[in-house]
């Protein structure tokens, strides 16, 4: 029997008893800011203990039928301190007025699956970004939108292309193998943020096969819309994100979406358009003498390479040519932009209401033919069947294109950086020929079908995706009781996330590459399909005795989630000429198919006692999956967390909160590894072979457990205009899913297992001031910081090397170790004394030469306002945290960095340095050219001496960047009146700016860029990267 | 009335869209261990036997050619192909050369899994089942040979325990030789108890040996060829009488105008799913050959030795990666297309291996006969003289295997097997010859913390 079924059973039999209908009247009223005395809009009117509520309109007024006698109302906006308001029974007309909220200790938290608790009793850290805040400035996907808005999350773009590809990381590394990413809910459907590659690996070569992780993917949270997300809410902790089970362990983001409002149709449209460039150039040495550019010509083609520059010399009237490549091909400054529009509206008493919205955003790309355009439509229906049953359809369709060119590491010296590095400046990649051909590259990769010329295949080479997305759910509730004390509360939802992924490469046969694999053309095709579904019934029970100091509130529910993931590629080699189509030339082709079913129940018991200033909140889920050895075994994730708020105990400090919380959530194996199974091994003359499957399954495997303890103080004083919230984690996440070495020589490799614990501490502060609050004049200031530490604390195989995090010991890559960080980067590193400092002596060891992890991140978040406007600034600083930048190695050892030529730290021998002494006859260590002439490429390129000194390319990726500048203008009613009539109201002009300014010391273009996409630890390589882009848009909005 | 209807609606939902073995996910993408075989499924297995044993050998010529200064591996991207195997640490068993290890267990494992499926069977005859078994005894007694002549003299383990996966001792060099000769002995007793007809079908490279008599001839020629590496180890002239024993079962041919191609292949193909030729010239352009290939070929007075022209051919100047090596513009034309077989093993090295077991036996006439009658008909040299002394005719014959058999994985086990690896040349005074292929990092990790006997030797 379904475990669904059984509790559908109790839930109908529940739903049998039944509440009564009362007298009614009609109040009404309006709702101000308190000092402007502006009208609010949007804000919801809610009579106390039911569901029965009104939203005001643009004027601020609102109408709603209540029972006779006296009642409650409670009046919320988001943005605003919440009120509770009392109506007399003879009352019938009721004016309110709210305070801006800007500590955002309002509103509503969610707690688990479906309940929710006032901000101010939060017993857990749960982070709560507004839709404002989310649009407020364009956007190339939703990371780039959260990044610095979510203490305590990790939020980097992978690279500057268009369309997107990031990772969020909630609290550090809480798997090495297992899923590292966020669960992502929208409107109660588990929404896929799967990452595809492209299989543009096929040109680059920068693997085998036809795709890797290396294809710069673009992680599918990009089809969602910002600006139809009303609100986004962060579950960190275990104990918030427990009643998610065996999914959460790197926490939970909740997506809602608009939703309509009731009244008149209320259209809102936005038009943004903008103009993205080159943020920061990597730049390309400038050659001052014949010598250098003789001894850079001759870095990969020897002698030949000097006679063509000494060709070019000549040509050019005995003057040095220069070319800024990346500036040339990455100089673009594409015209984007973003529409939406969008209605909503209802039946004047509420019991139908709708929210329409379709949005356009078009992004160039700062790189010829590159670019990204996403459409998204939305429908969202509530209706109210009867006083008791409600229904929800929502309906979300995206469609999402991208082109997003060549980038990343390569072995076919085709990505952009990678080829620049090598090709000295003088060298013209750009004018064509008198038949119109691009000049063949001699110098990169040793010229001819090794080398590329990227202004040539960024000219012709398509490297599309596109994806169609269906996100749709419906649901049903019932109010089966609806008293004063008592309401009961039934829910069926049913998700279902849906999208296909086509991506199309084709590299037609004349591209300079082409012959590099013997086969002129390359044509890819990839199609991925991702279906998740998930139902849910649950009843949720608030008693609240009018008698008695505390009420009670329980929610429980059943849960089935299902999804399942096809793909399959093709490639094709040895194309007819102009033709891009797979089902010529040579062929392969890689499916792959997984699909899990989850199943679960959850209980949430939770007390609010004491005029609500005591919190206490138990729960429990038991999951079972598809994915566990043992399938019909339920893993439990219990819960506690409780908080006591204490009103006005000192002077100035209104209140101040105490909390804590335990929690338990799980990671479930992935799909495959509970199997034993053959190989497949390829083909020969036909036939298909098996053979042993070297990774062995385990039918014992079970999800990895994270076991957290949270503490925090929340406190708002000086009159609510101070507020702090500070919280220190400390988590255990054992059980780790891993993979242990067997002795290849029995055949196999590797078996999963359950075993390791990784602990993860740190601390998350938000301080918000609101230092000048005047009227027409205010100033709000809100600063984040957040810290965190990794550390594998115990491993019970020997030490292993994560894969796909880097390039070897030569460059760093993750190394899992017992007793070291879990984000350390492990290298060479030359030491050049005996552990007893008494001899001189050099050896490589590989060992510790980084730290992955920021010590520390601010953010900084502050909103003026003069008059009618308003300047919003984000500042986004990271501490520490250290790079792997190959870029920097491949531009030295082609001997064409920016800085090569600058005065390096050994110039004119400062002996006392020992990595800068000249000892001869030892040949493990370089000792570097201690001469006038050491320059700082030279110096960089022999420090790291052939990969055996690791520390050379390892660098400090702290930095400061102007993420969001926001300027707009609300313009005056009576201007925008007396030229579009009475309807138009609410216009807002602004001016908004992203990524405007960056200053750091590192090399590279970016150091938040990630070779591997997204990875659980390795995100630390920056390797030829698609460079990011800054953004300067004009936009205004209306509302009609 | 409507909480009726909403019940009811409730309930028909949830039990269309729940079922209790919902969570009874098959793997699609791979055969479980429990899958009930049949015909087809042991067709499968010996096909993944051909498939894996196809996938180890052109890492063997890459690996052995370099060591035994054939070729060279110059991809532009990567020096460490260059200098891991000719002047960077010697034996970093970490490094690039510490292959031919994993594939070739797994493919040991593949013939015991055969094996053990074969066993139960009821599927097959009896004599289906030994043709079977002789086929996959067969391949697992030749992985052992390569693994062995690989390692040489640091050993291997030889068995494999398919029930825990724990690791078993090395054994010696010799010791290995004998287990896998024997094997091959057994290979050949089940083939001939074999009847007609395998139970399956071979890859169109083995077209002369599908059938269990033909196919006893392939397991005879690889037989006579280790029979003869023992022969100049500790085993000497009972295993060159053995040898010789092994090629007159085997598919040798000297007769005149004999094809010296015969043999059996590993075949590729451009069709999905299938492989194209790692070694071939389109998709390794940066395999070149050793110059001393050219500057030690022998001429007859007026044309040079027509194998060095039938297999190499002058390319535009290739330089390694680094300063770790010396330029060459000789390239290779021995696998022009990308689905050029690779020879396993043919007719002309059996001949020379018979000339090079009499040569151990002192029947140097007899050999004599051989080598002329391959540097006549394959290299169009003039016939040589008699041999004064066993170490000429050895020469003789080195020379013979080594552009007879070029680029197909020979010369350096052949130079080494007669201490005459200073024979190979020094391109750079730093560089070194290597001896044995070290046994790679991870499985000596895993053998580190385990008692005395499973440490070592190869560790």
């Amino acid at each position: 029997m379904g475990l669904i079924r059984k509790g559908a059973t109790v839930l109908a039999l529940l739903a049998l008893a039944g509440g009564e209908l009362l007298a009614q009247r009609r109040i009404s009223g309006k709702v101000t800011e308190e000092g402007s005395g502006a009208p609010l809009g949007n804000v919801s009117v809610q009579l106390i203990g039911t569901t029965n509520g009104a939203y005001t309109t643009e004027a601020g007024t609102f109408s709603l039928l209540v029972p006779n006698g006296a009642i409650s109302l409670r009046v919320r906006r988001i943005g605003y301190q919440l009120k509770t308001v009392l109506v007399p029974a003879a009352g019938g007309s009721v004016d309110v007025s709210l305070r801006k909220d800007v500590l955002q200790l309002e509103g509503i938290v969610v707690t688990g699956q479906q309940g929710t608790l006032d901000r101010k009793n939060a017993a857990t850290a749960v982070v709560s970004v507004g839709g404002e805040a989310l649009s407020a400035v364009p956007s190339n996907s939703l990371d780039q939108a959260l990044q610095g808005k979510v203490v305590g999350a990790r939020i980097n773009l992978n690279s500057g292309a268009p369309g997107g590809g990031g990772q969020i990381q909630i609290r550090g590394v809480t798997s090495i193998l297992g899923n590292g990413q966020p669960l992502f809910v929208i409107d109660g459907v588990i929404m896929s943020n799967t990452s595809i590659a492209s299989g543009v690996n096929s040109i680059t070569q920068a693997g085998g096969g036809i795709a890797t992780a290396q294809d710069n993917p673009t992680n599918r949270l990009a089809d969602m819309n910002p600006s139809e997300i009303e609100d986004i809410q962060v579950l960190k902790g275990a104990a918030a994100a427990s009643l998610y089970g065996s999914r959460a362990t790197n926490g939970v983001i909740l997506i809602t979406t608009k939703r309509g409002k009731a009244g008149t149709p209320k259209w809102n449209f936005t038009q943004r358009v903008g103009q993205s460039s080159l943020l920061r150039d990597v730049g390309q040495r400038r050659f001052l003498t014949l010598e250098d550019a003789d001894s850079a010509a001759a870095a990969t083609i020897k002698g030949p390479g000097v006679a063509i520059f000494r060709q070019i010399y000549a040509a050019n009237g005995n003057v040095i040519p220069y070319n800024n490549f990346s500036e040339q091909l990455f100089g673009e400054k594409p015209i984007g932009y973003n529409s939406a529009l969008s209605v909503s509206g209802g039946t004047a008493d509420g019991g139908t209401r709708y929210l329409a919205s379709v949005g356009r955003q078009y992004e160039g790309g700062i790189a010829l033919n590159t670019n990204a355009l996403r459409d998204n439509a939305r429908i969202n229906i509530d209706h109210s069947i009867s006083s008791r049953l409600t229904a929800k359809l929502d309906l979300g369709i995206t469609r999402n294109n991208a082109n997003r060119g060549v980038s990343n590491n390569d072995n076919s010296n085709t990505s952009p950086l990678y080829n620049f590095a090598y090709t000295p400046s003088f060298v013209d990649q750009r004018t064509l020929d008198a038949q119109g051909n691009f000049p063949v590259n001699a110098f990169a990769g040793g010229g001819g079908s090794n080398g590329s010329n990227p202004f040539q295949t960024f000219t012709f080479l398509k490297n599309t995706e596109d994806v169609n997305r269906f996100i749709g759910a419906g649901s049903l509730a019932y109010q089966a009781i609806q008293s004063a004390a008592n309401r009961l509360r039934f829910e069926y939802l049913a998700g279902i996330d849906r999208f296909d992924q086509d991506n199309q490469i084709y590299s037609p046969n004349f591209l300079q590459y082409e012959p590099n694999d013997g086969l002129l053309g390359t044509a890819v095709q990839s199609n991925a399909v991702s279906r998740q579904l998930n139902q849910r019934l649950s009843l949720s029970y608030d008693f609240t005795p009018a008698d008695l100091p505390f009420s009670l509130s329980t929610v429980a529910g059943v849960t089935e989630e299902q999804q399942r993931f096809n793909s399959y590629r093709v490639q094709a080699r040895g194309l007819i000429p102009g033709v891009g189509n797979v089902n010529q030339g040579t062929q392969a082709t890689i499916q792959g198919k997984t699909k899990d079913v989850d199943q679960a129940w959850y209980v949430q018991q939770s007390v609010l006692a004491f005029d609500e200033k005591l919190y206490l909140s138990g729960s429990i889920r038991g999951d079972r999956s598809s994915d566990n050895g043992n399938r019909s075994k339920f893993y439990y994730f219990p819960a506690f967390a409780g908080s006591y708020r204490i009103v006005n105990a000192l002077p100035k400090l209104d209140e101040i909160k105490f909390r804590a919380s335990w929690g338990e959530t799980g990671n479930r194996p992935t799909f495959g590894a509970r199997f034993i199974t053959f190989g497949t091994n390829g083909q020969i003359s036909g036939g298909n072979g098996l053979g042993v499957n070297t990774a062995l399954g385990n039918p014992n495997i079970f999800p990895e457990r994270k076991q957290e303890v949270e503490y925090g103080i929340d406190a708002r004083g000086f009159g609510g205009r101070v507020g702090l919230e500070v919280t220190y984690f400390d988590a255990k996440i054992k059980d780790q899913f891993l993979q242990r070495p067997l002795p290849a020589s029995s055949g196999l490799t590797s078996e999963f297992f359950n075993g390791g614990l990784l602990r993860n501490k740190g601390t998350e502060v938000a301080l918000t001031v609101e230092p000048i609050r005047a009227k027409g004049l205010s100033w709000v200031s809100r600063t984040s910081f957040q810290r965190i530490r990794n550390k594998v604390e115990e491993l019970p195989i020997a030490p292993f090397l994560v894969a796909g995090t880097g390039f070897g010991n030569a460059f760093g890559r993750s190394r899992i170790q017992q007793g070291l960080s879990t984000t350390a980067i492990s290298g060479n590193r030359p030491f050049y004394r005996t552990p007893d400092g008494l001899r001189d002596t050099a050896f490589t060891r590989d060992t510790v030469i980084g730290e992955a992890t920021p010590d520390h991140e601010m953010y900084f978040n502050n909103t003026f306002t003069v008059g009618r406007f308003t300047l919003g600034v984000q500042v986004d600083w990271r501490k520490g945290g250290d790079v792997s930048t190959l870029t920097n190695n491949l531009y030295d050892e082609g001997q064409n960095s920016r800085d090569y030529d600058e005065a390096s730290p050994c110039r004119n021998g400062s002996g006392l340095n020992p990595i800068c002494r000249t000892t001869a006859g030892n040949n493990l260590i370089s000792y570097l050219d201690t001469s006038a002439t050491a320059i700082l490429g030279e110096y960089r390129y022999q420090y790291w001496n052939g990969g055996r000194n690791a520390l050379a390319y390892i660098a400090d990726g702290s930095f400061v960047k102007l993420r969001e500048v926001a300027l707009s203008y609300a313009v005056p009613a009576s201007f925008t009146q007396r030229f579009f009539g009475s309807r138009v109201s609410d216009v807002r002009v602004n001016v908004t700016g992203r990524n405007l300014a960056m200053w750091t010391n590192f090399w590279g273009s970016d150091p938040e860029v990630n070779n591997f996409g997204s990875n659980n630890v390795g995100r630390f390589v920056d390797l030829a990267p698609f460079p990011p882009t800054r953004n300067i848009s004009f936009g205004f909005d209306v509302g009609f | 009335m409507i909480r009726h209807s909403v019940a009811a609606a409730l309930s028909v939902v949830l039990l269309a869209g729940c079922n209790a073995d919902a969570l009874n996910v098959p793997n699609f993408n791979a055969p479980g261990v429990s899958t009930t075989p049949d015909r087809a499924f042991v067709q499968n297995l010996a096909t993944g036997i051909l498939v894996s044993s196809r996938g180890n050998l052109p890492g063997l010529i890459s690996d052995a050619g370099i060591f035994g200064r054939e070729s060279f591996n110059y991809t532009p991207t990567d020096g460490r192909n260059t200098s891991n195997y000719l002047s960077a640490a010697q034996l970093d068993n970490a490094g690039f050369a510490s292959g031919g290890w994993a594939g070739r267990f797994q493919n040991m494992r593949n013939a015991i899994n055969l094996i053990s499926i074969v066993d139960g069977a009821t599927f097959l005859t009896d004599a289906e089942k030994q043709a079977a078994r002789g086929f996959a005894k067969t391949f697992r007694a030749m992985e052992v040979f390569y693994l062995i002549s690989l390692r040489d003299t640091i050993g291997i383990p030889v068995e494999i325990d398919v029930e825990t996966n724990a690791p078993k001792p090395f054994v010696s060099r010799d010791s290995a030789y004998k287990f896998a000769t024997a094997l091959i002995n057994d290979a050949a007793a089940n083939l001939a108890a074999g009847g007609a007809a395998f139970p399956f079908t071979f890859s169109s490279g083995y077209a002369p040996f599908n059938t269990p008599t033909t196919f006893l001839r392939f397991n005879r020629a690889i037989a006579a060829r280790y029979l003869v590496y023992r022969g100049s180890l500790e085993c000497g002239a009972a295993c060159y009488t053995a040898a010789l024993t092994a090629l007159t079962g085997s598919f040798i041919n000297g007769a005149a105008g004999a094809d010296l191609r015969v043999g059996a292949y590993n075949v590729y193909s451009a069709a999905a799913g299938d492989g194209l030729n790692p070694l071939s010239n389109p998709v390794s352009p940066d395999q070149v050959a050793h110059p001393s290939i050219v500057t030690d070929a022998q001429s007859n007075g007026a044309t040079v030795d027509l194998r060095l022209t039938a297999k190499t051919t002058t390319i535009a100047a290739k330089a390694p990666v680094g300063a770790a090596g010396i330029p060459t513009t000789v390239g290779w034309k021995i696998y022009p297309t990308n689905v050029t077989s690779i020879p396993v093993i043919r007719n002309e090295e059996l001949i020379l291996l018979r000339a090079e077991a009499n040569i151990g036996l002192n029947n140097l006439a007899a050999a004599l006969t051989d080598i002329n009658y391959i540097r006549v008909n394959s290299g169009g040299l003039l016939p040589l003289l008699p041999f004064a002394t066993q170490a000429d005719a050895l020469t003789a014959l080195l020379y013979e295997k080594r552009y007879s058999l070029l680029w197909e994985g020979h010369r350096w086990f052949d130079v080494r097997r007669y201490n005459r690896l200073t024979t190979l040349p020094l391109d750079v005074a730093t560089h070194f010859r290597i001896k044995v292929m070290p046994v790679p990092q991870g499985e000596c990790q895993f053998r580190a913390p385990l008692a005395p006997e499973l440490r070592g030797p190869g560790c």
